[in-house]
């Protein structure tokens, strides 16, 4: 293999990873989030009538193959509202956003029952409104107890984007597959692709380890 | 501070007593009409009917489980009761509808502190006051800072809770509800969390507020401090009142044998612990 043609091969990998994981991935996390506490809310809502239907699809999702959500909303669900195409991205990214949303929901749910009644009940002894505590007290606490979760799992999403070949999404492995069809240098290209997910998960799991020490630090003591 | 409560002797000048007997036209401050709590079908407080005057110091005692804590929450309306009514400066804890309003008029202060963990001394104390009263924040800093000051935790403003020591987290959080000028205190067990050298620290905080007249509710294990601060004391025990009267009546001639049986071993694990030291 030529210089330049490790470096064009490279440039094209970089910018699928950019172009779609990366984008895929962040957006994924942005829309799964705020449903994602919207979900954790209704999951210790009361009321039966919220609490099943949510837990219902927390289980459901949390129990199916990524791959199997994919093909579902990118072939079954087009089907089933009566015909259309849905293009590959907005597939990929509908699956990958309520899939991550029912795992972040459990984790959020956790982190939220893990903050002692006793900081509720001493919150509200000052005369703080129901809304208030949990704006000002619960949530903060709770963020930094799920923060290392959340990226963990957001690690894990990063990872699972790839997936999104199979819908065929030009994705990185996808790019990586066509790239290859043209050098037919398997080992150097898969490996390149190994390296690139191996430094960029690297370096985010660094992050949550360094998260973690500081909120045990804060918090406990 | 070293030595336990138990040696100190603890006194008042006279101000918590001489206020139990000015009696005449006083308007009660709190008062609990045949309340009644059940958790499922656990009865927790069965048919209380207790009444707390401005300037009280009420101890309440008795094994853990009688209902003392869940007798405190009521008070603020943290526990929906079920049956009959705790009247708060007038206002019926079972119609409010502004629980919120009512609620910062009584302090209450936990065994573990409950100190926001994300936040410094200064935050933990000025909180209320911004989104409660709605103070300025220069207002809001002020107030908190001398209420600091005056338990001796200024030093203290800018750490985390994490950062002292349990005492010192203790007396932040008094900080945090006096800031608000209720009318009445509640304390519940505020030192059965602490390392022995720790207690008086506190307990020596409990004895300023009420030698300043504050009206005041303690759950407290502490019966030498009981015996020497308390205006009244009410000893539970399965969700009832078993006794109350003054102090006196309750330490020296308290003729039912359950109260007695309590003081007995509380007593003998107080003198335990210092023949141990």
């Amino acid at each position: 293999m030529t210089v330049e043609q490790v470096l064009s091969s490279l440039s094209l990998l970089a910018t699928a990873l950019l172009t779609y994981n990366v984008t895929l991935t962040v957006l994924a996390v942005l829309i799964a989030l705020p449903v994602a506490s919207l979900l954790a809310l209704g999951r210790l809502s009361p009321r039966r009538v919220i609490r099943y239907p949510i837990a219902a699809y927390i289980n459901i999702l949390r129990s199916s193959p990524l791959l199997m959500v994919m093909f579902w909303v990118y072939y079954t669900f087009p089907m089933l509202v009566g015909g259309g195409n849905v293009d590959v991205f907005t597939a990929a990214l509908i699956a990958l956003s309520a899939f991550e949303a029912a795992y972040f929901a459990e984790f959020i749910r956790a982190g939220l029952q893990s903050i002692a009644r006793d900081q509720h009940r001493a919150a509200l002894a000052t005369g703080l409104k129901p809304w208030q505590v949990s704006l000002h007290v619960i949530w903060p606490q709770a963020m930094r107890r799920m923060l290392p979760s959340l990226l963990t799992q957001t690690i894990i999403a990063f990872q699972d984007s790839t997936l999104a070949s199979v819908i065929g999404l030009r994705e990185v492995v996808q790019t990586t597959t066509i790239v290859n069809a043209r050098e037919v240098r398997p080992i150097w290209l898969y490996s390149m692709l190994a390296v690139f997910y191996l430094c960029l998960c690297l370096a985010l799991s660094r992050l949550v380890r360094r998260l973690e020490r500081k909120t045990a630090e804060r918090l406990t003591a | 501070m070293s030595g336990s409560a138990g040696q100190t002797g603890w006194t008042t000048d006279g101000a918590g007593s001489s206020a139990a007997m000015a009696g005449g036209a006083r308007h009660p401050i709190i008062e609990f009409r045949n309340l009644g709590l059940w958790y499922g079908g656990y009865h927790a407080l069965v048919d209380i009917n207790e009444t707390v005057y401005p300037k009280d110091c009420v101890v309440i005692c008795g094994p853990s489980g009688s209902g003392k804590s869940s007798l405190l929450r009521c008070v603020n309306g943290l526990e929906k009761f079920q049956q009959g009514d705790v009247i708060v400066r007038g206002t019926s804890v079972k119609h409010c509808r502004d629980l919120p309003a009512l609620r910062y008029h009584v302090g209450l202060v936990f065994q573990r502190f409950e100190l926001y963990p994300h936040m410094t001394c200064l935050s933990n104390v000025r909180l209320a006051l911004r989104k409660v009263l709605k103070l300025p924040r220069a207002e809001a800093d002020r107030r908190a800072a001398e209420v600091l000051a005056r338990f001796g935790v200024l030093d203290q403003a800018g750490k985390y809770p994490a950062q002292l020591s349990g005492g010192q987290q203790q007396r932040v959080a008094i900080c945090r509800s006096l800031v608000l000028e209720p009318d009445v205190m509640m304390f519940d067990e505020p030192t059965s969390a602490l390392d022995p050298e720790m207690i008086d620290d506190v307990l020596e905080v409990l004895l300023q507020l009420v030698r300043e007249g504050m009206t005041m509710l303690i759950v407290t294990h502490e019966m030498q401090f009981a015996r020497d601060v308390a205006t009244r004391i009410i000893f539970m025990e399965q969700g009832r009142v078993v006794e109350h009267g003054t102090k006196e009546q309750f330490f020296s001639g308290t003729r039912n044998p359950r109260t007695r049986a309590f003081l007995d071993r509380v007593f003998k694990e107080k003198r335990a612990e210092e023949r141990s030291r």
